[in-house]
């Protein structure tokens, strides 16, 4: 184990998976009242000499047993232990699921394991990106301090987009979004995620600034697509109403030769504040 | 003379909205200038507008109905009761115009509009039923301020006992639907919740412009990718922004080898006994419910955090779809009968006998009940009365009124008919 941590890794576990999602995997478990099944189940997915599409199907009986099997008590201990076993499991995939199950009950084991690979790559058991997100269900588990120096770090897109989200908590972090967000170098991925942070952080903010990204007609058109969302969606009818650059501008949008998606939406735009 | 016509017994355009089930309404002549003797004779009849569907009328809330309906209104203006249903679906508002004319003449003395609201699969919503539906969803998340956070806080593991794994579980369920319903119909009253068949391929429903799809981050993180159109790639419901999602299947197909809705429906036998049929809710290895929640890695994969996603409502619309088939199929829509529930003896946990109500619309945070309840009592309608502010679990089974008018919840589906 540790050995395959890689996204290439990563993502032929999943497509191995998912070729083999169709088979019934499983032999045939007892899950009548009474019935040993959900052990049979455990018994699979912690043992590494199954195939690994075997152990996902039967971490589903139990995944889908937790939803309301009375039953499902009587082992939730040990299906806890089990996830924790296979946090550190040779199989990329067994190892997100478990601890993106674990992170988001907040279990202390898997946020250590979590946050250890992310202070020290050699022992990460996921890719960054995975435990940004994991982690990101209990902001108390330290996390948040760590986002924005891996966001000023890491070159991986994935990584900065997820650690933006998390920054989108840390007021300390709003002049880091605010920079990414008007950084026309940065891709429109990266700008569109900080635009979906600073709305969260400061909606105010991202209301002025996405008035500001209608009114730059060098601005890419997608950017400006997200700015058109959130003043139609989430705007405030009196700043908009009363922006006459920002009418002006979205009369020029409508009559002018922009793409089809940005004329429908001035044209609603201006429809819902009345311009 | 002015013939004046409410729907839903109200003047409210918010109560002009119609299912399958019969809607009480009114007509009354309210300017009685130029008729002649004591009464006039009328006629109702439809125009069909730009959203669509198509009425039928009659006198009583019985019976298939008819296109138009003659009624004999008196000078006076005292109000005389007919009904209304839809028999096709409306994908706007409005969809249909009733008209009043006097019985001589096609002179319009009084007319409503109204919308045959219905819950549809998700795949085959328009595109302009889709992005109402999203809409309205993000604004009532509104960036994780609104309402939607009470949904995402009630649905977590302290509630579990309250929502799962015993008789209630589908009453339950279908209220907590109809909750959020009713507040997306807040926003935009021509939204109804469609709902997901987990069992035929949904490619649209996975869509950039729908819930979302996709990733380039690779497995595990899977915030679903939004087109720049979309409101929802501002959503909120957990501790950062974005929908986590990532799907062990092809959402171009359906759930690899799923339980059908067939198979779902059969559960019941033998006896279409609602003990047995309660088990689509987590009887594996394949189950209907549970194996549709754990298709995906993310917050819809297990309880505490499942209805942070906006699929979970559509998940869950699918369930109690699955429930009102099965219901119309076996008789199964009045509580008094035997079947159509699990009464035991000692009775269930507190939550999940007929006559208990519901956390947390019933505000009760006393042992057992979890020590919170959000959101309040169970948002009101316009059109209908039922269930009430604090439901019973009683309260949801005869959810078009088949039984008994009065218990009409305001929703129908657009393949079960009254």
């Amino acid at each position: 184990m540790k050995k395959s941590k890689t996204k290439a890794a990563a993502s032929a576990g999943r497509k191995s998976s998912k070729a083999a999602s169709a088979k019934t995997a499983l032999p045939k478990l007892n899950l009548a009242e009474g019935g040993d099944g959900l052990r049979q189940a455990l018994e699979i997915l912690r043992d590494s000499s199954q195939t690994v599409d075997k152990r996902l199907e039967a971490l589903r009986v139990l995944q889908s047993a937790s939803f309301g099997d009375e039953q499902f008590d009587a082992v939730r201990g040990d299906f806890v232990a089990a996830l924790r076993e296979v946090t550190e499991d040779k199989e990329v995939k067994l190892r997100q699921r478990a601890l993106g199950l674990l992170a988001r009950s907040q279990d202390s084991h898997a946020e250590k394991v979590l946050m250890a690979g992310l202070k020290q790559p050699e022992k990460a058991v996921v890719p960054a990106a995975d435990a940004l997100h994991y982690l990101s269900y209990n902001l108390h588990s330290g996390v948040q301090s760590l986002a924005r120096s891996i966001f000023e770090s890491s070159k991986d897109q994935g990584v900065r987009q997820q650690a933006l989200r998390l920054m989108s908590n840390d007021p300390q972090a709003l002049k880091t979004i605010q920079k990414t967000l008007a950084d026309k170098k940065e891709t429109v991925e990266i700008r569109q995620t900080s635009a979906e942070a600073l709305h969260a952080l400061d909606p105010t903010a991202f209301q002025k600034w996405a008035s500001k990204a209608v009114l730059d007609k060098s601005e890419h058109a997608d950017v400006v697509a997200t700015s058109l969302t959130a003043l139609q969606h989430f705007g405030d009818a009196k700043a908009i109403a009363g922006n006459s650059a920002l009418r002006e501008r979205l009369g020029e949008i409508t009559a002018g030769k922009s793409a089809p998606k940005l004329k429908r939406m001035a044209k609603m735009i201006s429809s819902k504040y009345g311009l | 003379m002015i013939v004046e016509i409410q729907i839903n017994n109200s003047l409210q355009p918010a109560a002009r909205y119609v299912t399958w089930a019969w809607s009480p309404c009114l007509a009354r002549v309210s300017n009685p200038a130029g008729i002649t003797g004591t009464q006039v004779a009328i006629q109702l009849n439809q125009t069909a507008l730009a959203g669509g569907g198509a009425l039928r009328f009659s006198n009583t809330a019985s019976g298939s109905g008819a296109a138009t309906l003659n009624m004999t209104l008196p000078k006076s203006g005292t109000s005389v009761p007919f009904f209304v249903r839809g028999t096709t679906a409306s994908n706007a508002d409005p969809g249909v115009q009733i008209e009043a004319h006097p019985a001589s003449s096609r002179l319009v003395v009084g007319s409503v509009s109204v919308m045959v609201r219905i819950r549809k699969s998700a795949a085959s919503l328009t595109t302009s039923e889709r992005d109402r539906l999203v809409a309205a969803m993000a604004t009532l998340n509104n960036q994780g301020l609104g309402r939607w956070a009470d949904f995402a806080g009630t649905h977590v593991q302290a509630g579990q006992p309250e929502a799962h794994g015993r008789p209630g579980f589908l009453p339950w369920h279908r209220a907590f639907v109809l909750d959020l319903e009713r507040e997306l119909q807040a926003i935009d009253r021509s939204v109804a919740l469609p709902y997901w068949r987990f069992d035929q391929p949904a490619p649209s429903l996975f869509s950039p412009d729908f819930l979302g799809n996709g990733s380039f981050q690779g497995p595990g993180t899977s915030a679903v990718v939004f087109s720049a159109t979309n409101p929802l790639r501002f959503w909120k419901a957990g501790p950062t922004p974005g929908i986590f999602r990532d799907p062990d299947f092809n959402v171009n197909a359906a759930l690899p080898a799923p339980m059908s809705q067939a198979a779902a429906l059969a559960l019941g036998n033998p006896g279409a006994l609602f003990k047995n049929f309660r088990r689509m809710e987590s009887v594996g290895p394949k189950d209907y419910h549970g194996d549709a929640h754990t298709s995906f890695s993310g917050p819809i994969d297990s309880i505490p955090t499942a209805a942070q996603d906006p699929l979970f409502f559509l998940l869950h619309c699918n369930v109690d779809h699955a429930w009102a088939l099965w219901q119309k199929q076996n008789a199964r829509l009045d509580p008094a009968t035997a079947a159509s529930f699990e009464t035991v003896v000692p009775p269930n946990r507190i939550g999940h006998n007929l006559g208990d109500t519901m956390w947390p619309w019933n505000g009760d945070t006393n042992p057992p009940r979890p020590n919170f309840a959000l959101g309040g009592t169970m948002a009101p309608s316009p059109c209908v009365g039922a269930p009430g502010p604090k439901p019973k679990v009683k309260d949801v089974f005869d959810y078009q009124g088949s039984v008994n008018l009065v218990n009409n919840l305001g929703f129908s589906y657009d393949d079960v008919p009254l």
